[in-house]
């Protein structure tokens, strides 16, 4: 629920954002939690909560039991940091990054570099869980069963490649906005990408499961 | 140059989304014709992004991530903590530290940690959950609210059983067993009294309630209750917005129009800006106009 907070907009030569920057309409509410404004914390959590929901269910899983805890663990370090964000990147970007950097950590604490490809094993759902809820055909849970596994494959990869990825292939961010929202030049996030790409064709080219699980998507 | 170093990565990112024009998925094409790596992070994206990422009741999701995460983080003018506050933070990290550990825990071990109570009769994702038919309507009545907890349930560490029942809380709802949710919610409740996991519990309580098919209004008068007592309770609550707007739905829903007008009329006054205030306006004009066309007849 957005609600402005009195006081939030205006300047301070100090604490407010570059101005030579795209402008970021949350930038005037960084600037009072800076400040300590506890009204401020809440709105702009509210504001930034869903995108940090979106990530952290793209990385975890929608249905995924840890969601709300990693999405408020996600907030807690979103705010943590906004003492050294410095308004490179938008307030909802940073939110992103750090969120996608909350769940890959989540994940990898969860099952560190465990991946498995056979329908019907790993963490995702189980046939019996299909049959049992809501008659779902047999094709969402391949598709369920799918996104488990490559998760799990995109957390197996070094963690710089795996944010880089995660953010471009699972959020659709550009080379360009992933350089902002992490800091780092574009042609390192494409390096990064060009890497995590080849390592991810590399996993599944040796893995006739994955090969069978992707061929499915492919069609 | 490789025709790996012109990855068209713009491209790739958008195309999952049906971003891209004619020309651009033709140049994108070409491309794919020729890079294996970027066929299969086509793949992968697709794949990752044909999931839906919001579901129903994230506004209260988002707004218990806003309560959490603003009584954890040390804000100017909050340095010295009160003693309810210390026992309000204090119950916040061991949730979240709790919840991580039971996170752990679950993953090294196939069963359940000894901390965490099964409440009901099936434990999660080993047996069949009713359909959504058979939730029992009177299910509030099902489950008392004055049910004695065991002692040797008290004994345990209080926190780690909210942890797990907050846990298995939202998987139950998650996966739509309503029934269960809301008797999970309940033990909260009951439990941990005062806490702010019994203050989330009820409000998710009052919130599946209404959403019981109809009852004769029995679950919607039991949403009304968890609401009002909310309200009383926590007059400062952070989740005082989500308390108006489910006793204004429940008034409404029980046809008690004059009451839910007030109700929205309330809500608005206070929070004209909320998320759900459009949502509260179209709720006046309705039964503003229900009420003019049943005075006209």
């Amino acid at each position: 629920m957005l609600r402005l907070v009195k006081g939030a907009g205006h300047s301070d030569k100090e604490e407010a954002l570059p101005s030579q920057r795209p402008a970021d309409d949350l930038s005037p509410l960084v600037v009072a939690v800076r400040r300590g404004s506890d009204a401020a914390v809440r709105t702009l959590l509210t504001a930034v909560g869903p995108a940090i929901l979106k990530v952290v269910r793209r990385v975890l899983g929608a249905r995924h039991a840890d969601v709300e805890d990693v999405a408020a663990e996600s907030a807690f370090a979103f705010l943590s940091a906004l003492t050294t964000f410095r308004g490179d990147c938008s307030t909802v970007h940073f939110a992103c990054r750090i969120a996608v950097r909350t769940s890959l950590k989540n994940r990898r604490a969860a099952a560190p570099h465990r991946v498995v490809a056979a329908i019907g094993e790993g963490d995702g759902p189980s046939l019996e869980d299909h049959q049992s809820a809501d008659p779902s055909p047999l094709q969402e849970l391949i598709a369920e069963r799918r996104r488990s596994v490559l998760r799990t494959l995109l957390q197996a990869l070094p963690e710089p490649q795996a944010e880089v990825l995660t953010l471009h292939l699972a959020l659709g961010y550009t080379v360009e906005e992933i350089a902002t929202a992490m800091g780092i030049p574009a042609n390192t996030v494409r390096s990064r990408l060009r890497l995590a790409k080849s390592a991810l064709r590399g996993r599944v080219a040796t893995d006739g499961g994955l090969q069978e699980l992707l061929a499915e998507e492919e069609r | 140059m490789s025709a790996v170093d012109l990855c068209p990565d713009d491209l790739l990112a958008r195309a999952p989304d049906g971003l891209l024009g004619p020309a651009e998925r033709a140049l994108l094409d070409a491309h794919l014709a020729r890079c294996a790596d970027c066929r299969t992070a086509l793949v992968v994206a697709t794949a990752l992004r044909s999931e839906a990422t919001t579901l129903v009741d994230d506004d209260l999701i988002v707004a218990r991530l806003a309560s959490r995460a603003r009584q954890r983080i040390p804000t100017k003018g909050r340095h010295r903590l009160t003693g309810r506050r210390w026992r309000s933070v204090a119950t916040v990290l061991l949730l979240v530290g709790g919840a991580a550990a039971a996170s752990v825990w679950n993953s090294r071990r196939a069963s359940p940690p000894d901390v965490r109570v099964d409440v009901g009769s099936h434990p999660p994702d080993t047996q069949p959950r009713p359909p959504e038919s058979s939730v029992p309507a009177e299910v509030s009545e099902a489950i008392p609210r004055s049910a004695s907890v065991p002692a040797t349930h008290r004994q345990r560490p209080i926190v780690a059983d909210s942890a797990s029942l907050l846990r298995q809380a939202r998987e139950a709802r998650a996966s739509g067993d309503r029934a269960r949710a809301i008797a999970l919610y309940q033990r909260i409740e009951q439990r941990f009294e005062g806490s702010p996991s019994a203050a989330v519990a009820q409000i998710a309580v009052g919130t599946l309630l209404l959403e019981v098919p109809s009852d004769g209004g029995r679950s919607r008068r039991s949403a009304l209750t968890e609401f009002d007592h909310y309200l009383a309770s926590e007059p400062g609550g952070a989740l005082r917005e989500e308390a108006l707007v489910g006793r204004a739905r429940a008034l409404e829903s029980l046809g008690e129009r004059a009451q839910a007008l007030a109700a929205w009329r309330s809500f608005l006054d206070l929070y004209p800006r909320s998320l759900q205030a459009s949502a509260a306006r179209s709720h006046l004009v309705a039964l503003q106009a229900s009420g003019s066309s049943a005075g006209e007849r």
